[in-house]
This record gives C-alpha cells, sequence and structure tokens, in this order.
C-alpha cells in the first residue's frame, strides 16, 4: 500500500476547503482532533492506497506558511474557481513556488473547480485545459458541490505519482507495511497540501 | 426483531381508549410504545393506534378512557384532518398484541366485539397500581400479549411525584436527550424508588460513562441481580438501538410537566443523541436560552452553561443583537398562557415566570461580561438599563437588575483593561542596534513573547468568526495583525541570515535563531517558534548547504520540526498544545482552518439553524481564545521591544522574490568560496 501527501493551493474562495471535505468526508464525519481526518483509502487501478490532503485553507493569512506546505506535499491539486477569472490568473504564482521549492517538475493537477456555477462561468473550459498543456499537467473541472469528478482528481493525481519515480521519499508513516522488490515504484511516500 | 413468533413478553398490550406514548417506530408496522404514566414498553401493531397531536392528547387525557374515541372523532371532525407529528397514541382496539391486523378499517373495532379481553384490561388496570408483578403473574389469554414487568413500578401511583425544579426543563430535550440527563430526571422525581437503573449502568459502559459525574445516582448506586437489569436491556434488544430508550425517558419526564409549563417551540428543535442542539429555529433556540431552569444536575448545568455561552458567543452570526434583545424582553414579560385556574397560575408563577426572569438577567450579565456587548452593540447597553430600571418587584429581581446597571456604568467608564500586568521597567544597558546576535536570545524571545501576547490578548471571537468571510476586512483587524506578525518574524529571521555575509557569522545565526525558538518553546510562545522553525526550515534558508555545515544545533531545530508539520492535522503541535497549562500563545493557524471547515461542513436549513455548527465553532475559537486570560510574568524591556519591533517592521516589507534571489546567490557564493578554499588546500597553503 502506498502513501501519498496531497496538497491543495489556490487563492481563498475557490472551494479548497470544500473539495477536501468533499473528498475526506465520504468516509467519514470530519472531526479535526481525530488524525486521521484527512486520510482516505482510495483503490487506484485495483491497488489500495491512503491519500492524506494538507489542508491549510483559512490560513491565507500565514502566507510563508505556502513553503513549508509545498514541501510537505508531494503530488498537488491547484485549483480555481470558473466563476473568477482572477483566481486563473493567479495559478501561475502556485506553480512557481512549487517548481522552486521541488526542484523541477512538480506532479500536479489543474482543477476549475465550482462547475455547478453554469451561469457565472468566466473561464471556459478551453482555456483551462490549454493552461494545463502550458503546465503540462492533467486537467479536470470538478464541482465540490455537487462532488462531481472529485474522486477523479484523487485518482488520476494517484495515477501520476505512481508513475514518477522520481519523487524525494518522504518519512514513511509508521502503519506503513515494509514493500518487497515488486514494487519499487510504490516505494516513496507521496503526499498531497491543501493550501 | 419484531417477530411475531415471539411469544410476546415483548409486546405490549392495551385497550380500547388508553393512551400510548410511541417511543420508537419502525417501518415493519410495529411500534414500541409506552403507556402513558407507567414504565411498561412493548410492540404494538401500528394499525392498531392512531397518533395524537400533543394538543390532542392533552385535550383525551382529561377524559374517562371510555369516552375519549367520541370525543377524538369529535375533534378530527372539527379540525378535518388528522394531525400528524404526535408522540401519544390514541388506542383504537381493544386489548391486543399478538395478531397483526394490517388493516386500518379495524381501528373502530368496538369494546363489544371482545369484551372479554376489555375485561381483562380493567383487571389490569385495576391492579396495576398495586403491584406491577402482578400482570406478570397473571398471563391473559395465551392468544393476547402483555409485556412482562421484571420489578416492581417505581411508583405506585402511576403519575409520578415531581419536584418543581427540575419539571420545566425536561421538555427542552424531549426528542433525544443524553442518556444521563433523562436517567437522572427519573432519579431526582422518585428518589431512592429507581434502583434497578444503575446496574444497567455497571452493564452498559456507554450509559456508565454518561452518567458518572452525577452524584445524585450514587444513594441508589447498588448492584442489583440480575432480574433487575432487564428494562433498558430489553428496549435495546427490541429496538436495537439506545434511542428507544432514551426517548422513552424523555417521553416519561414530559409528560409529567403541566401543559402551561411545556415549551411553546419545542417541535422545531432537533437534538443529537449526546443532548445537545444540533438544528432549530431562531424562537426555539432562544426558548432554549432563556426558559430552560437550572437544575440540580451539575451534567444538566454544565451543558447549559454551554449552551448560553456558544449562544452567546456565537448569535451575531444567525441574528442581530437588537433582534435577541427584544426577543429577550419580551420572554421576560411574557404574559401566562389563558386558561388557568389561580392554583395553576401560582404554580406557573413559582416554576416557569420568576426562574426565567432571574435566566434572563444572569444572559445579560453573561453577555455583558464575557460576550462583549459594550465593543460590539454599544446601542443596547442604553436600551438594556432602560429595560433594568422598570424591574421593581420581586425584590430579589430587583437588586439583580440593580448589579447589572451597575456593572453596565462600571464596564462603560472603565479604562480598558491592560491584559498584561503593567511591568516594572528595568533599564538594561543599552544594546548596539543592529547587530541582534549580539543579544541573548533568552532577551529576544521574552520580548518577542510579550509583543505577540500583547497582539494575541487583542483578538476577539467575532474576529475568529468573521475570518472565513474575507482576509482584508478591518473588522478583523486585531487577528489580522496577530497572524501578520508571524510572516513578519519569519521576514526577519531569513533576512538575519541571508544578509549575513561571512559563512561563519551565517551559520552563528542560524544557531541563534534555533536557540531563540528553543527558548519560545519553553516559554509556550508556539507562534513565534512556529514562525521560526518555518524559516529557518524554508527552501531559501535550506539550500544553503554549507552554512547548515557550520551550524550546531541542527539536531535541536529537527526536534521542533515536528510540532509545525501540517500532517494529520497538526497532530504533533495539537499533542504539544495539550500539555499546556501556563501562560501560552497558541499558533492559530489549524485553528482557523477548522473553523473553515466547520463554515463548509454544516449548513442551515431555510429557517432552522444549524447549531452544531455553533457548537464547533465555539470550540475551536474557546481553544483559540483560551491563553488570553494568562499573561506573562515577564519585565518589559523598552530597547530590546523597540529593536525587534523595528525589525519585524522591515520584515513587512520585504517581497518574497527577494529571499529567493538573495539565497541563490549566497549558496554560490558559498560554493565559489569552497571552490577556492578546496584550490587553496590542494596547492598546499
Amino acid at each position: 500500500m502506498d502513501n501519498w501527501r496531497v496538497a491543495v493551493l489556490g487563492d481563498g474562495g475557490v472551494g479548497k476547503t470544500a473539495l477536501a471535505v468533499q473528498f475526506t468526508l465520504n468516509c467519514f464525519t470530519y472531526d479535526p482532533t481525530i488524525e486521521d481526518a484527512y486520510r482516505k483509502q482510495l483503490v487506484v487501478d485495483n491497488r489500495m492506497c491512503f491519500v492524506e490532503v494538507i489542508d491549510t485553507a483559512g490560513q491565507e493569512e500565514y502566507a510563508t506558511l505556502r513553503d513549508q506546505w509545498v514541501r510537505e506535499g508531494q503530488g498537488f491539486i491547484l485549483v480555481y474557481s470558473i466563476a473568477s477569472r482572477a483566481t486563473f490568473n493567479r495559478l501561475e504564482g502556485f506553480r512557481q513556488s512549487m517548481r522552486r521549492v521541488k526542484r523541477g517538475d512538480p506532479i500536479f493537477m489543474l482543477v476549475g473547480n465550482k462547475s455547478d456555477k453554469v451561469q457565472e462561468r468566466e473561464v471556459s473550459r478551453e482555456e483551462g485545459a490549454a493552461l494545463a498543456r502550458q503546465f503540462n499537467c492533467e486537467f479536470i473541472e470538478t464541482s465540490a458541490k455537487t462532488a462531481q469528478n472529485v474522486e477523479r482528481v484523487f485518482t488520476s493525481l494517484v495515477r501520476a505519482l505512481r508513475q514518477t519515480k522520481s519523487i524525494e521519499p518522504s518519512p514513511p508513516v509508521p502503519t506503513k507495511p515494509p514493500k518487497k522488490e515488486d514494487h519499487h515504484h510504490t516505494k516513496d511516500k507521496k503526499r498531497c497540501v491543501i493550501m | 426483531m419484531y417477530d411475531l413468533h415471539t411469544d410476546d413478553p415483548d409486546q405490549l398490550s392495551f385497550s380500547r381508549g388508553d393512551l400510548l406514548d410511541i417511543v420508537r417506530k419502525e417501518m415493519t408496522g410495529w411500534w414500541a410504545a409506552m403507556r402513558q404514566g407507567s414504565d411498561l414498553v412493548g410492540w404494538v401493531p401500528e394499525a392498531f393506534v392512531r397518533p395524537l397531536s400533543l394538543d390532542m392528547a392533552e385535550k383525551l387525557e382529561s377524559i374517562l378512557p371510555e369516552l375519549r374515541i367520541y370525543e377524538y372523532e369529535a375533534e378530527e371532525l372539527y379540525l378535518q384532518a388528522p394531525v400528524s407529528q404526535s408522540l401519544p397514541i390514541f388506542e383504537d382496539t381493544p386489548l391486543h398484541g399478538v395478531r397483526m391486523e394490517s388493516s386500518v378499517s379495524t381501528e373502530m373495532k368496538s369494546f363489544a366485539e371482545w369484551p372479554d379481553l376489555k375485561l381483562q384490561a380493567d383487571w389490569e388496570t385495576a391492579n396495576e397500581p398495586q403491584d406491577g408483578r402482578r400482570i406478570y403473574q397473571q398471563p391473559l389469554k395465551s392468544e393476547n400479549s402483555y409485556r412482562s414487568r421484571p420489578f416492581p413500578p417505581p411508583s405506585p401511583t402511576t403519575p409520578m411525584p415531581y419536584p418543581p425544579e427540575s419539571a420545566p426543563s425536561h421538555s427542552h430535550h424531549f426528542d433525544i436527550p443524553a442518556t444521563g440527563d433523562r436517567m437522572r430526571d427519573r432519579a431526582d422525581t422518585i428518589p431512592g424508588s429507581y434502583p434497578p437503573r444503575q446496574p444497567n449502568n455497571e452493564l452498559h459502559p456507554r450509559h456508565n460513562q454518561i452518567s458518572a459525574p452525577n452524584s445524585q445516582l450514587k444513594d441508589v448506586d447498588v448492584p442489583r441481580p440480575s432480574e433487575n437489569w432487564s428494562r433498558e436491556e430489553k428496549i435495546r434488544k427490541l429496538t436495537g438501538s439506545d434511542e428507544a430508550w432514551i426517548f422513552l425517558k424523555s417521553v416519561q419526564a414530559r409528560n409529567h410537566i403541566p401543559w402551561y409549563l411545556r415549551p411553546e417551540y419545542v417541535d422545531q428543535i432537533e437534538m443529537d443523541s449526546d443532548g445537545q442542539v444540533r438544528l432549530a429555529t431562531l424562537e426555539a433556540l432562544v426558548e432554549k436560552l432563556a426558559v430552560t431552569v437550572p437544575s440540580n444536575d451539575p451534567l444538566k448545568n454544565a451543558q447549559d452553561t454551554k449552551y448560553r455561552n456558544t449562544f452567546l458567543m456565537t448569535f451575531r452570526t444567525f441574528m442581530i443583537a437588537d433582534q435577541l434583545f427584544d426577543m429577550l424582553v419580551d420572554t421576560f414579560r411574557k404574559d401566562h398562557p389563558r386558561g388557568l385556574t389561580s392554583e395553576e397560575f401560582e404554580d406557573w408563577k413559582t416554576r416557569y415566570l420568576i426562574p426565567t426572569q432571574q435566566r434572563i438577567l444572569t444572559i445579560f450579565t453573561a453577555w455583558l461580561q464575557y460576550n462583549r456587548l459594550l465593543e460590539e452593540e454599544p446601542h443596547i447597553s442604553r436600551k438594556l438599563t432602560e429595560f433594568l430600571k422598570l424591574i421593581v418587584s420581586p425584590p430579589s429581581l430587583m437588586s439583580m437588575a440593580k448589579g447589572i446597571i451597575q456593572m453596565v456604568e462600571r464596564l462603560t467608564f472603565a479604562e480598558p483593561i491592560n491584559l498584561s500586568p503593567a511591568p516594572v521597567k528595568k533599564p538594561k544597558k543599552a544594546k548596539s542596534k543592529g547587530e541582534i546576535a549580539k543579544l541573548d536570545p533568552t532577551d529576544i524571545a521574552e520580548q518577542l513573547t510579550l509583543i505577540e501576547y500583547k497582539l494575541y490578548a487583542k483578538v476577539t471571537p467575532q474576529e475568529c468568526i468573521a475570518h472565513k468571510k474575507s482576509n482584508a476586512d478591518p473588522s478583523i483587524s486585531n487577528l489580522f495583525a496577530f497572524c501578520a506578525t508571524h510572516d513578519k518574524l519569519d521576514a526577519w529571521v531569513k533576512t538575519s541570515i541571508l544578509n549575513t555575509e561571512a559563512l561563519g557569522k551565517r551559520a552563528y545565526m542560524v544557531d541563534f535563531w534555533i536557540k531563540v525558538a528553543e527558548k519560545c518553546r519553553s516559554l509556550s510562545n508556539f507562534s513565534s517558534m512556529s514562525a521560526i522553525i518555518n524559516a529557518l526550515s524554508s527552501t531559501v534558508i535550506t539550500q544553503l548547504h554549507l552554512t547548515w555545515a557550520h551550524t550546531g544545533r541542527k539536531a535541536n531545530l529537527d526536534a521542533l520540526l515536528k510540532y509545525s508539520e501540517p500532517t494529520g492535522g497538526f497532530s504533533g503541535y495539537r499533542k504539544l498544545l495539550s500539555t499546556v497549562e501556563g501562560p501560552c500563545i497558541p499558533f492559530i493557524g489549524m485553528y482557523l482552518t477548522d473553523i473553515a471547515h466547520i463554515h463548509d461542513q454544516y449548513q442551515d436549513e431555510g429557517d432552522w439553524i444549524n447549531f452544531r455548527k455553533r457548537q464547533q465553532w465555539y470550540e475551536a475559537i474557546s481553544a483559540i481564545l483560551r491563553y488570553q486570560s494568562k499573561p506573562y510574568s515577564i519585565v518589559e524591556d523598552d530597547s530590546i521591544s523597540t529593536h525587534i519591533l523595528s525589525h519585524l517592521r522591515d520584515g513587512g516589507l520585504r517581497d518574497g522574490e527577494w529571499f529567493w534571489i538573495r539565497s541563490d546567490e549566497v549558496q554560490r557564493l558559498e560554493l565559489a568560496h569552497a571552490d577556492i578554499r578546496k584550490g587553496l588546500v590542494e596547492a598546499g597553503f
């Protein structure tokens, strides 16, 4: 079983919290005092893994913490709201900070959230897809409100993380059983952060 | 579970015209019911009974059982529609329990059809008050069911006596209250007469836990042989959950409250199984705030106080202060219900009106004292004073009102309270500015702590709630200032390291800050500690590998790192925080995340206010502000704190980009110097 830490990055108000809550709450009720509140078991390509979402929503005041979340995360979800062009335009800053801290190509997904807000759409799907090509990453539109595509975001990200062997190892989670040789690529733990 | 073949001690017998309370409804058509004024519980087929509204049940209660059906029919005709949402049940059929007849049309089967059963029922009723066991020993016709009672009924006269002080409060819980409450209510009601419950508690840890703090149960805390164990166990077996039992207790309790003491909006409030409000309308919330009467029960009182605190901290998120003020005043001046006899009026006055009025004054006191009435809604204080001046009787209320007026005056004209004790200034020898490394890390940590504490102490609950809305909102300036210090300190640490040219001095600087962080840790100044750790472990600093090679305290930093890792919901930090007792400045980032999560997870539903959300906010905010009332006893040093403040101010001006550029530059220089040195070494120097 592999472990991944996923950080969700994006401006305030794009629905990072909702995305994380939607993802994790599928299996239990959020209780901040429970360590596992941010962990979720996920089956991707018939293989089980744990995804830990590092959620730092509400901490936008702490701008300098972003560096730390990026460090902690192995995979990233870069979120904007399709109903706000400003959040779309600020993505480049997050990408830069990822590239700097991660020294190279971070594994991340581009997510256009709030796809349920059809009437208020400011960023077209094509623009999102074009930016994703430029970033060289996958692109999905989601609705944390209706749960549309939420699980798919994490599934795709885990798949991408598994394909990449070069991810720097993170400290093993104590509960993780040791892996045998035929699973080399799963040895590295991956984590994600929600910012 | 509701198997018809099981031979029937699980089912309840009843006769036409009986009123039953429904404890639990199952989709199968079997309902668990309890006879009014008794505590037998058993299953009844749904088709045999007719749900009643509370009003209807009350009307029928006062009528002879034989006449109830006619009265019921008349009422139904009058109302033109059956009233739903009922708890008590009106029995249409004669004594029965085993047969499951599906057709609703059987409801009007009359006495004549089952005359012998009716007799049985009468016999049972007649005997019941003397000894409940009789029913058990005297089975009815084999075909018919009865419900055994393995221990004597609590009280021979079935409508249980009721102590005034606990009465009105029951009804507030009648949905699904905490088990502990319920049990205690019973214990209050019939002191000493209810031993069987305690063994249950011992057998069922869940209940035991809840009731443990209840001193009232101690006198009945005698383990009993297993025969007494049964009722709760049976209900649980029947229904498969504890809820029915809890509900049963609440229904029992409610039944003994005179109608004029019952809360009005009780059907507009939903409770959680732990006895806390989940969802309710505004009216019901205010009623619960204002009308519940304190009892002698410590657990319930604590719950009550918590409810009040939660309400007063968060009410501004669902109503404005003027509205609350008006509703409280209206409740205070509430007229008695119509149709009371003079006896009932006296009862209403002593058990409802006076306690409620006292309670409302207590609410105003708490609002003033702990919930920032003067700061948040200054205009209310004038209205409040006017209202209080009109209270002239009874004397106890008048003196209470006077006390509040004095408090308003005192708080209005008082100087803003300085939370930190006026420190004795102890001038130290002047330090050369700009050379922080020459200062003592302890001094820096201490003065930093004082500065942060002053900012922390100003943060208000309202700011924490409002925080989710917008970061730049001026109404959260104190919170913002406190959080911003974190970034400024972070910037100062990075700058001071990156601007130190010589490698050795730079390494010393890193060590210096690690010492400061350690000192902050021992002062429980986690806000500063987190900022310093964060700066030291940022990429712009960690990539200076040669600097780190020259530092001596890297291991100490690693030990601190676990406190600032965001994984597991900051579990490392939460553990650390739970061990703190004295003065403390928490790092509140994770709580802000909690608040944002809570906001997203719980939604109001139309007019129904999600009080669970407020409850959780209250808990998170209490955790944030817990240490505000515990100032540090550190002596302020002007020169050092001025020094720190100026650095913090500068730190806030740095552009994030500068750190990257400067860091890359320093790294390049480090490597170049290393190459030169290597060359020198190789050349034999």
